[in-house]
C-alpha cells in the first residue's frame, strides 16, 4: 500500500511539474528560408518565408517581415508578427544582400551557429537586389526556401557552384589559410539566376566572380564531378561552338621553398566529351583543337584570376591550407607577406576522351 | 584481507569489457575533442594513444594489489594506512564516486536542455533519472552489469553515423604530424586522462568476479575498445573541422550529427541523444551503487539505506548546478580529482602497498 501511494504521488509531480511546451508540426510556422536587407544606417530587415499546404495539396509561401538591428532580435520580432510560433529547425537557406554583405555578415552568422536547432547543412548565399521581393517570388512545386536550396544543391552536383554549406563557411572563415566564397544569386524575369561567386576576406565580402569564370574557379577550388563548358573557335571566318560535357577535373598542388620564397605549381586535369559541335565534322584534329584551344582558355583565366585574388589579399583556394599542411611551424604572418608576391605556375591537361555516338559527318 | 561475495552475486569475468567500457564513456564523449585539440590541434590524435596506454599501466598496477589482497580499495587502505587513516581515505573516494555520478547525470542534462529542450527543469529529469537508478541498484550488482552491457551494445549503432561526416572531411587537417612540442603534448595528454576516467570503480567490484584474476584480461580489452573508439572519434573530427573551428566548438561529437539529414527526421541529434540516456545509465547507476557499496563496507550500515541517503543528496545538489560556467567548473573539479587519483595516487598506493604487505607478513 506504501510503496502504492508513493508511486501515485511521484507520478502526479512529474507529471505536473515535468511537462515541456508542446509543438505540434500543425500549429509552427516552420521557416525554411530566412533573408536579410540591409534598410538604414543600423537596421536591418529580415523576412522568413513559411511554407502553406493549402486545401487543394499545392504549396504557397507565407512571408513575414520585420525591422531590427540584431538578426535573432529581428526573428524574435518575427514572432511578434506571426500567429503560431515561429521555429528554425528547417531553415534551409540564408540569403544576405550584397550590401549587407560588404559590410560583413559576422553578426548574422553567429546565430546560425550557436542555435543549436539549425543544421549544418544549411546554404547561405548573397543576393544581388532585393532579398525581399525574391522571397517573395511565388515557384511551383515548392515553397520559396525549398525551392532555392533545391536548385543550389543541383548547381553544386551538376554545375559550377563550389560545394558550400554554412559548416564549410564557418571553417574557412575561422582558419587563417582560407577564406570563404559563397554563391551570388538573382531574381530574373520571375526565375532564380545564379550570378556569380562572392569572395569574402573575412565575413566581408571584397570581389566576385562572374558566371562565366566559375567553372575554372570551381576545377581550382576541387575536384569536379560532372560538369559542362562551352568552347568557341573560328573555323575559316566562322565562328563555331563546341560544347564539352561529362568534364571530370582533378587538381594538385606542389609547394616548393615553402621557407625563403614559396612558389606553387598547380596541376589541373580535366577529362571530358564532346556532345555538341556547331562545325562541319568532328575530326581527329577537332579533338586535339579543342584540348589545345580550353587548355589555353582555362590556363589564361586561372593566372589572371589568381593575380586579382593576390592583389585583393584573399586566399579562397587554400594556398595557406596547403602551405601550412606542409610546413613544420607554419607562420602565419610571414606566409602573408610572401602570399602577395608568391608565384603560382598552373600546368593544365585536357583530354577529351568521348566524342559521342556519331563519327565523322 | 579477503572479501567474501555470496556465490550468487557473482559475475562472469568476460563482463569486466562492458563494465569498463561503458564507464568510460559517458558525457565525455560528446565533447573531449576540444580540450585536447586547444593544445595539440592536428596532432591530437596522439594524446588518445598514449592516454589510453598509461589507463593501461594503471590497471595493470590496481590488478596487481587487488590480486595480492583478493579485496578491495578499503582492504587495499586498510593494509597500507591501517584502520583509521585508510578508512578516511575511502571516505574521500566514497565522495569522489558521488561526484563522479552527479557530475554524469548533471552534464548530460545540461546537454538535453541546451540541444533539445531549452526549459527542461533539472529537478524533475533528476527525480525520474534517479528513481530508475534506485530500481537498478536495488537489484543488485548483477543488474547494474545487466545496465552496463546494454548501455554498451545499444547505443553502439551510434558509430556508424559518425561515418556520414565525412562527406565534408578533408584529410590535409591532419599534416603536419608531429609538429608540437612536448610541453603541448604533455597538456593534451593531461585533458585526454579525463575523458578515460571510470575505470577505478573497479577497487570497489573485484571481489564479484568468479575467479578474479582471469577478469584483468577482459578489462584490457575494454580499456582497448575505449582507446579504439576515442580514436575514431578523434580522427574524424581532426578531418572535418579545422582546429581553429573545432576550438570553438562545445560538443564536437554531437555537432557532427548536425549534417545528417534524414527524410523522415530533420535533426539527428534527437535520435542520438535518446539513445545517449541508455549510455549514461551505466554510468550513474555504477558510480551510486559503488558508492553505497563502499558505505555499507566501510559503516557496516545497510547498503539499501545508504544507497538511499546518497541518492537524496545527489537529487538535492544536482539542481544546485545552475549555468554553463557552474557544471563547466564542476567537471573540471571531479576530472581533476579523478586525475590526481588514478594517476597520482594509485601508482602511490601501489609502492606503500607493496612495502607495506612485505612488512605486515613478517609481522
Amino acid at each position: 500500500m506504501k510503496k502504492i501511494v508513493i508511486t501515485i504521488i511521484i507520478i502526479a509531480i512529474v507529471g505536473y511539474f515535468g511537462r515541456i511546451d508542446k509543438e505540434i508540426l500543425d500549429e509552427l510556422d516552420i521557416v525554411t528560408a530566412v533573408g536579410y536587407d540591409s534598410k538604414s544606417k543600423n537596421k536591418i530587415e529580415a523576412t522568413a518565408v513559411v511554407p502553406v499546404v493549402n486545401p487543394d495539396k499545392s504549396i504557397s509561401n507565407k512571408t513575414i517581415t520585420s525591422i531590427g538591428n540584431l538578426s535573432k532580435e529581428t526573428l524574435y520580432y518575427l514572432n511578434k508578427k506571426s500567429a503560431k510560433p515561429v521555429v528554425n529547425g528547417k531553415i534551409e537557406v540564408a540569403l544576405y544582400s550584397k550590401q549587407l554583405a560588404e559590410k560583413g555578415l559576422q553578426n548574422y552568422i553567429d546565430y546560425l551557429h550557436r542555435d543549436p536547432s539549425i543544421g549544418t547543412r544549411l546554404l547561405l548565399a548573397v543576393v544581388d537586389g532585393n532579398v525581399k521581393k525574391m522571397l517573395e517570388e511565388p515557384f511551383k512545386e515548392f515553397d520559396t526556401g525549398t525551392y532555392i536550396q533545391r536548385q543550389i544543391i543541383q548547381n553544386i552536383q551538376n554545375g559550377f557552384i563550389p560545394t558550400t554549406n554554412v559548416h564549410l563557411f564557418l571553417s574557412s572563415y575561422y582558419t587563417e589559410g582560407m577564406d570563404p566564397v559563397l554563391p551570388i544569386i538573382e531574381l530574373k524575369e520571375k526565375n532564380i539566376n545564379i550570378k556569380g561567386l562572392a569572395l569574402f576576406k573575412g565575413t566581408k565580402m571584397v570581389d566576385s566572380i562572374p558566371y562565366r569564370k566559375m567553372f575554372v574557379f570551381k576545377a581550382l577550388h576541387e575536384n569536379i564531378k560532372n560538369a559542362g563548358y562551352k568552347l568557341r573557335t573560328t573555323e575559316k571566318g566562322k565562328t563555331e561552338y563546341i560544347s564539352i560535357q561529362g568534364i571530370q577535373t582533378k587538381k594538385k598542388f606542389q609547394v616548393q621553398n615553402i621557407h625563403t620564397s614559396p612558389k606553387i605549381t598547380l596541376h589541373l586535369k580535366i577529362k571530358g566529351y564532346i556532345r555538341e559541335y556547331t562545325g562541319a565534322t568532328v575530326t581527329a584534329n577537332t579533338v586535339i583543337k579543342a584540348e589545345r584551344l580550353m587548355k589555353d582558355k582555362v590556363q589564361k583565366e586561372t593566372v589572371s584570376m589568381i593575380k586579382n585574388f593576390q592583389r585583393y589579399n584573399i586566399d579562397p583556394l587554400a594556398f595557406g591550407e596547403q602551405a601550412r599542411s606542409r610546413t613544420r611551424h607554419w607562420d602565419k604572418k610571414k606566409w602573408e607577406q610572401q602570399y602577395k608576391k608568391m608565384k603560382v605556375n598552373v600546368v593544365v591537361d585536357v583530354s577529351i576522351v568521348e566524342i559521342g555516338v556519331v563519327d565523322g559527318h | 584481507m579477503k572479501v567474501a561475495v555470496k556465490e550468487q552475486f557473482l559475475i562472469s569475468p568476460y563482463l569486466a569489457f562492458f563494465i569498463v567500457h561503458s564507464m568510460q564513456t559517458g558525457v565525455g564523449v560528446m565533447g573531449f575533442q576540444r580540450y585536447v585539440a586547444i593544445y595539440t590541434e592536428q596532432d591530437s590524435w596522439i594524446p588518445v594513444l598514449i592516454g589510453g596506454a598509461a589507463v593501461h599501466l594503471v590497471i595493470w598496477m590496481m590488478y596487481k594489489m587487488l590480486n595480492k589482497e583478493q579485496g578491495d580499495i578499503l582492504s587495499i587502505h586498510e593494509t597500507a594506512f591501517g584502520k583509521w587513516f585508510g578508512g578516511f581515505l575511502t571516505l574521500l573516494f566514497i565522495m569522489y564516486l558521488m561526484a563522479m555520478g552527479i557530475t554524469v547525470l548533471r552534464t548530460f542534462i545540461e546537454v538535453l536542455q541546451v540541444w533539445m529542450f531549452p526549459l527542461l527543469k533539472t529537478w524533475t529529469f533528476t527525480l525520474v533519472y534517479l528513481i530508475a537508478a534506485y530500481y537498478i541498484i536495488a537489484g543488485g550488482f548483477r543488474s547494474v552489469v545487466g545496465v552496463c552491457f546494454l548501455g554498451v551494445v545499444v547505443p553502439f549503432y551510434l558509430i556508424l553515423t559518425f561515418l556520414a561526416p565525412l562527406e565534408f572531411a578533408n584529410i590535409r587537417n591532419l599534416l603536419p604530424v608531429f609538429d608540437h612540442s612536448m610541453k603541448e603534448f604533455a597538456l593534451s595528454f593531461k585533458s585526454m586522462t579525463l575523458s578515460y576516467l571510470g575505470f577505478e570503480t573497479l577497487l570497489v567490484f573485484y571481489p564479484f568476479f568468479k575467479k578474479p584474476e582471469t577478469s584483468q584480461k577482459w578489462f584490457h580489452y575494454g580499456n582497448l575498445f575505449t582507446v579504439f573508439l576515442y580514436l575514431y572519434l578523434m580522427i574524424i573530427t581532426l578531418i572535418y573541422y579545422t582546429p581553429d573551428h573545432l576550438k570553438r566548438t562545445i560538443w564536437a561529437t554531437i555537432a557532427m550529427w548536425k549534417i545528417i539529414r534524414f527524410p523522415f527526421v530533420e535533426r539527428f541529434e534527437y535520435i542520438g541523444l535518446a539513445t545517449w540516456t541508455i549510455a549514461i545509465l551505466p554510468n550513474v547507476c555504477l558510480a551510486f551503487w559503488a558508492a553505497s557499496r563502499m558505505t555499507k563496507r566501510t559503516f557496516n550500515i545497510n547498503q539499501k539505506k545508504s544507497l538511499i541517503f546518497i541518492l537524496m543528496i545527489a537529487f538535492i545538489v544536482s539542481p544546485l548546478f545552475k549555468d554553463r560556467t557552474e557544471i563547466d567548473l564542476l567537471n573540471s573539479i571531479v576530472s581533476q580529482f579523478g586525475l590526481y587519483f588514478n594517476f597520482g595516487y594509485i601508482p602511490f598506493l601501489f609502492f606503500i602497498h607493496y612495502i607495506m604487505s612485505k612488512v605486515r607478513r613478517k609481522v
